[in-house]
């Protein structure tokens, strides 16, 4: 699903006094089957962004088109709208209230009695990467990086085609967000997802993003692939936006010693980079 | 001399055991980081800690036993800071919010007002005062939530996760803040996380996994039990990481946490 933003402005106190820009100017559009990152410091728009995607708030001024649905049209259909758009907000976990894994994730389509419900419940745990011994247990149970994939689960038992995540890797240990991010991976080139994360964390982004919309102030300061964006070390660290540490790393190599690495996606292929230079070094 | 003490503490929920016979104790004047994966027991014992769980053990705070009877004098001397400051908020504004526990304390308007200039300055919240503090940020209402905890002048400050929300940039000028109340104004931080990035602040690291203290030492000592920290799931910062990997090939010799000297000892 195919998200649009034609000049969209946005201020929570539209055409009242002291009148705060919350979003000015976006225009921005992100492609589908692929997974974006909207990145920004505190305050620069984003948690904004992701509310007027989800429905809840309207554009003053401009258009935003996900897919089929006009979101600032008057015949918007929040409804339909709701089963091709999955929302995945901050910590997911703390609004559980079933009693058991599969009410939880079937709440949507009611108490699991038919069997054609059960299977859709296995189905989306067997998404996000857990068996149906978990079915019956109680969510309170669970520790938090298996609460998160039951909330993700809930949320894709309607079969969205488009996945809204605010900070999805927040208050997870390492290997739960490891865990996550394949999953992630998953859900877009396996299920055609499109995924679209809000969020400070970066590190997890640089490594399963495509591309990427840097906010700050409520405007955009750049958009693009990931490559072309995090290339720009120095705008971003001008509008406060947060930079990957290996990106980081490499450009302090490049710059204390000349040495041009190229694109490394990850850590290890840092390691192996700065292994290959010095062995040329020590080599001569 | 300890400003805190646990001592044999057992806890379960249901038939889970969460801590058996477990100990603790956190010395006068110190920053001591808790770090340990999900599941490791950080949120119960912060719960126990304040009251929140009831436990059947010794917990000592500012020499006072923690029972129903000195639990509101000790609260009133420890801060607490939760990972989500949403449950939190009464107040409509900021202001009135940061104003809300002295005013109840019976302060007068005057002290008030003075704590609250000095406070929202040192955060850099002084522009928020009149918002209200459900229309903020994540990182803002952290940001917040701590002032609240700072305006009351705890002895000891608890933070769970309470810096979560906060992206790195301003991350790293709040904690030099928290180490300067913690040098200067001799307050005790025990913060608890699975980012050890925070880690770097403090004096001592404990870490947690499934209710047993696995490692207790100064950073160093803690990092270079990489091999523990790596199976227990714990995020290591990006440099100790990096030096580790580096090490293995004997591109350097020790870790190092500086980004600059890092480089200058590779390309030495």
């Amino acid at each position: 699903m195919e998200v649009i933003f034609k000049d969209v402005n946005f201020s929570y106190n539209y055409k009242l006094k002291n009148e705060k820009m919350a979003l000015k100017n976006i225009n921005v559009k992100l492609e589908s089957n692929l997974i974006h990152g909207i990145i920004g410091s505190i305050g620069s728009g984003k948690s904004t962004m992701l509310e007027l995607m989800n429905g809840i708030l309207k554009p003053n001024t401009g258009k935003i088109k996900i897919g089929k649905y006009n979101l600032s049209g008057k015949n918007f259909n929040f409804n339909k709208y709701r089963k091709d758009v999955g929302l995945v907000y901050q910590f997911p976990e703390k609004y559980f209230f079933g009693s058991t894994v599969g009410e939880e994730i079937s709440f949507n389509k009611k108490i699991p009695s038919s069997s054609n419900i059960k299977d859709k419940v296995i189905k989306a745990l067997k998404m996000v990467g857990l068996d149906q011994t978990y079915v019956n247990r109680s969510p309170f149970t669970l520790n938090s990086g298996e609460k998160r994939r039951v909330a993700i689960a809930s949320v894709l038992i309607s079969n969205p085609k488009l996945l809204i995540m605010d900070e999805p890797t927040i208050g997870l240990d390492n290997n739960s967000k490891k865990m996550l991010m394949k999953l992630l991976e998953k859900l877009k080139t396996k299920y055609s997802k499109t995924i679209i994360i809000v969020t400070h964390d970066v590190d997890m982004l640089y490594e399963i993003v495509d591309n990427i919309v840097v906010l700050n102030k409520g405007s955009i300061v750049i958009a693009g692939d990931k490559l072309s964006v995090f290339k720009n070390v120095s705008l971003l660290n001008q509008n406060c936006a947060p930079v990957p540490n290996v990106v980081r790393m490499e450009k302090l190599i490049y710059d204390k010693t000349g040495i041009d690495l190229g694109y490394l996606p990850n850590m290890n292929s840092l390691v192996r980079a700065i292994k290959k230079e010095w062995e040329v070094m020590h080599h001569e | 001399m300890d400003i805190l003490n646990i001592s044999n503490l057992t806890f379960r929920y249901k038939n889970k055991f969460i801590f058996d016979n477990f100990n603790l104790s956190v010395e006068r004047g110190s920053w001591t980081t808790i770090a340990g994966p999900n599941g490791a027991g950080k949120t119960t014992l912060v719960k126990l800690l304040a009251g929140l769980e009831k436990s059947y053990s010794n917990i000592t705070i500012l020499d006072k036993t923690l029972n129903k009877k000195n639990l509101l004098n000790i609260r009133k001397e420890v801060g607490f800071v939760f990972d989500n400051p949403d449950n939190f908020f009464a107040c409509e504004t900021v202001l009135d919010e940061l104003a809300f526990s002295l005013e109840n304390l019976g302060e007068s308007p005057k002290t008030i007002k003075k704590k609250i200039d000095e406070i929202s300055k040192l955060l850099k919240i002084d522009g928020l005062l009149n918002e209200n503090p459900y229309d903020l940020s994540g990182g803002e209402k952290q940001k917040v939530a701590l002032a609240c905890a700072l305006m009351l002048e705890p002895r000891i400050l608890i933070l769970d996760d309470a810096l979560l929300m906060i992206d790195i940039n301003e991350k790293k000028q709040i904690l030099n803040i928290l180490k300067d109340y913690n040098k200067n104004k001799k307050v005790t931080i025990l913060s608890f996380t699975h980012n050890l990035d925070e880690a770097i602040y403090s004096d001592r690291l404990v870490i947690l996994n499934r209710g047993i203290i696995t490692i207790d030492g100064s950073f160093p000592k803690v990092f270079s039990e990489e091999m523990v920290m790596r199976k227990i799931g714990l995020e290591v910062p990006f440099e100790i990481e990096l030096s580790q990997k580096l090490r293995v090939y004997n591109i350097i010799d020790e870790l190092e946490l500086d980004p600059e000297r890092l480089v200058s000892l590779i390309w030495k």
